[in-house]
């Protein structure tokens, strides 16, 4: 067999129960969405709810406050919630940052002392990181699929395919990049904690980056340097397009930082 | 069949201003049991993860059965068996999940055979090998350790301390095992601390001092530069000779009893007696360990 196969049945075996639960916490989560948006959407809370908003709020928000509050915008609110993306970091952050882990634990003098390139360690890297997004970020449009189809009651109108699949899409994009980043800073590390560590507290400037450059101009300029910039849930709510440019800018990260690691794995002392 | 399975020339290797391993030159005939010898620090792991690849030489080559171990180093670890002197495995596999794992990761399929004989040999139960690796003791996670190096019957065998936590009676079990598989006509290129263990197994030994090579002989050759303690006990009082033979050294003088070193073949230090009235005559064997424990402190 592909040694980086063996390798990935190895990590998946050590995996599954934390990629089952959160896929199995996630796609639930999509299913409680369904039936908040059901709930409010049926005692015509949404337009009590804008009412409520403060105008600074509301300014700020602009029309994506009237947006949000609707069945679409609750359900899309599982894919851009500040818990969800940081689970869902934090999965990628893991899944990256295998290679220093096992080096730490001893496995990779064992397994590279066998006829395998160190390539292989990446390689089954590369695989985890662009599978286990693919297959919680699909789980949980099948959430919003199954929670749209039995849960909301007729008539009212969930967020369509289109939306769904573009946010996804997004998502899946930054979750790529953040394992990317991820596996670049590995690949130079001896110590796992070290380099989640880092990779962690870089997740969390650029998320504040991002945040705050979208309500305080002068930050503005730099926040072209945040991989979430590149991630706009709240635009496909409004109706803006998915964009590619963001999409493929994420995808670039992701192959700068996966092709970095595999050149500094490669030369370096193990 | 390659004479020498393992080969370095020149080999160097720095960790910034720190030198490991300076310019370390040796040959390991096939067949025979190399011990690779030095205090703490001395450069032996640095050499033996050189030869696997882990670590890349500042300069200078390895090879093992003619495959540069870092341009050819998967051909070179096709035929490799390694047990690192730390052994440590996810704590949350089974043993026998261990093995099969790093079995599929070797390119020669290991059979059940050979599997059976080395648990049997190492007194390791199927039992055993069903548990958590968390519940194995220090001496269990070695002896597994020495199972998955062994299990492919690897032509070239690197162990890094294989003796460390192991009790005497498995001690024992794997010295046959070396021994078996020197009989086999494998090679195995081991570092060891334990120097009546390296006196009992290996062929060969080369000491590392600070990095460099200070001795690479036969076993037998060390042992003969190790001074014999030679006692002559006489029955009357003699007086000892103004000149004695060359390499023989007085320890203690008294009128009825010398004391004597020898590093020397003894037959001069014999015919320089036949006269005297000799009641007895003592020779204590060369000990490996003098010698070896001289180069580690220098003053050989």
């Amino acid at each position: 067999m592909w040694m980086p196969l063996i390798l990935t049945r190895h990590s998946v075996r050590r995996m599954r129960s934390l990629l089952l639960t959160m896929t199995v916490i996630l796609t639930g989560f999509q299913l409680l969405l369904a039936a908040l948006a059901d709930l409010l959407g049926n005692s015509s809370a949404f337009s009590k709810l804008a009412g409520m908003a403060p105008p600074a709020v509301r300014q700020l928000m602009g029309p994506s406050l009237v947006t949000m509050l609707s069945v679409s915008g609750v359900m899309a609110l599982g894919y851009f919630h500040t818990a969800i993306e940081a689970a869902l970091v934090a999965l990628v952050i893991m899944i990256g940052s295998e290679p220093v882990g096992e080096l730490e634990a001893g496995f990779t003098d064992l397994a590279l002392s066998r006829p395998m390139g160190r390539s292989a360690v990446m390689m089954r890297t590369l695989i985890l990181m662009l599978v286990c997004p693919t297959v919680v970020v699909g789980a949980m449009g099948l959430g919003t699929a199954a929670g749209e189809h039995w849960v909301l009651r007729e008539g009212l109108p969930g967020p369509e395919p289109r939306l769904v699949w573009s946010i996804a899409l997004n998502l899946w994009a930054l979750l790529i990049a953040w394992g990317g980043i991820m596996m670049a800073v590995a690949s130079v590390s001896r110590r796992r904690g070290g380099a989640i560590a880092v990779v962690a507290t870089a997740a969390l400037v650029a998320t504040l980056a991002d945040y705050l450059a979208r309500a305080w101009a002068p930050l503005q300029k730099f926040a072209w340097l945040s991989p979430f910039h590149y991630y706009s849930p709240l635009d496909l709510v409004t109706g803006a397009a998915l964009s590619w440019t963001h999409v493929l800018t994420l995808l670039g990260i992701a192959a700068t930082g996966v092709a970095a690691a595999f050149v500094l794995f490669a030369r370096r002392d193990l | 069949m390659t004479r020498h399975p393992v080969v370095i020339e020149g080999l160097t290797k720095r960790f910034g201003r720190l030198v490991a391993v300076k310019n370390l030159s040796l040959r390991v005939p096939a067949g025979q049991v190399f011990g690779f010898l030095g205090l703490n620090g001395a450069g032996k792991t640095t050499t033996i993860r050189v030869l696997l690849d882990l670590l890349r030489p500042t300069s200078g080559r390895a090879s093992i059965l003619g495959h540069d171990c870092q341009s050819d180093g998967l051909a070179a670890r096709a035929a490799v068996g390694y047990l690192p002197s730390e052994i440590r495995f996810y704590p949350e596999m089974t043993g026998r999940r261990v093995l099969q794992l790093f079995a599929r990761l070797s390119a020669i399929a290991p059979d059940g055979e050979r599997q059976h004989e080395l648990l049997d040999r190492l007194s390791f139960s199927p039992a055993d090998l069903d548990r958590r690796i968390r519940e194995y003791s220090t001496g269990m996670k070695h002896k597994l350790g020495i199972i998955q190096a062994f299990q492919a019957d690897p032509m070239v065998l690197i162990l890094d301390e294989p003796t460390e936590g192991l009790d005497p009676l498995v001690q024992e079990a794997f010295y046959d095992l070396i021994e078996d598989t020197r009989q086999r006509g494998r090679t195995v290129f081991m570092s060891s601390h334990v120097l009546s263990e390296v006196d009992r197994v290996c062929d060969r030994i080369g000491i590392l001092r600070g990095g460099e090579l200070v001795l690479d002989a036969p076993v037998h050759d060390v042992r003969r530069l190790a001074p014999r303690n030679v006692r002559v006990t006489f029955t009357e009082d003699v007086t000892p000779p103004v000149a004695w033979p060359p390499g023989v050294c007085v320890t203690d003088i008294k009128p009825r009893r010398w004391e004597l070193t020898s590093t020397v073949e003894l037959g001069p230090l014999v015919a320089s007696l036949t006269s005297l009235p000799v009641a007895d005559m003592e020779i204590v064997e060369r000990h490996l360990e003098d010698v070896v424990i001289d180069y580690y402190r220098g003053d050989a």
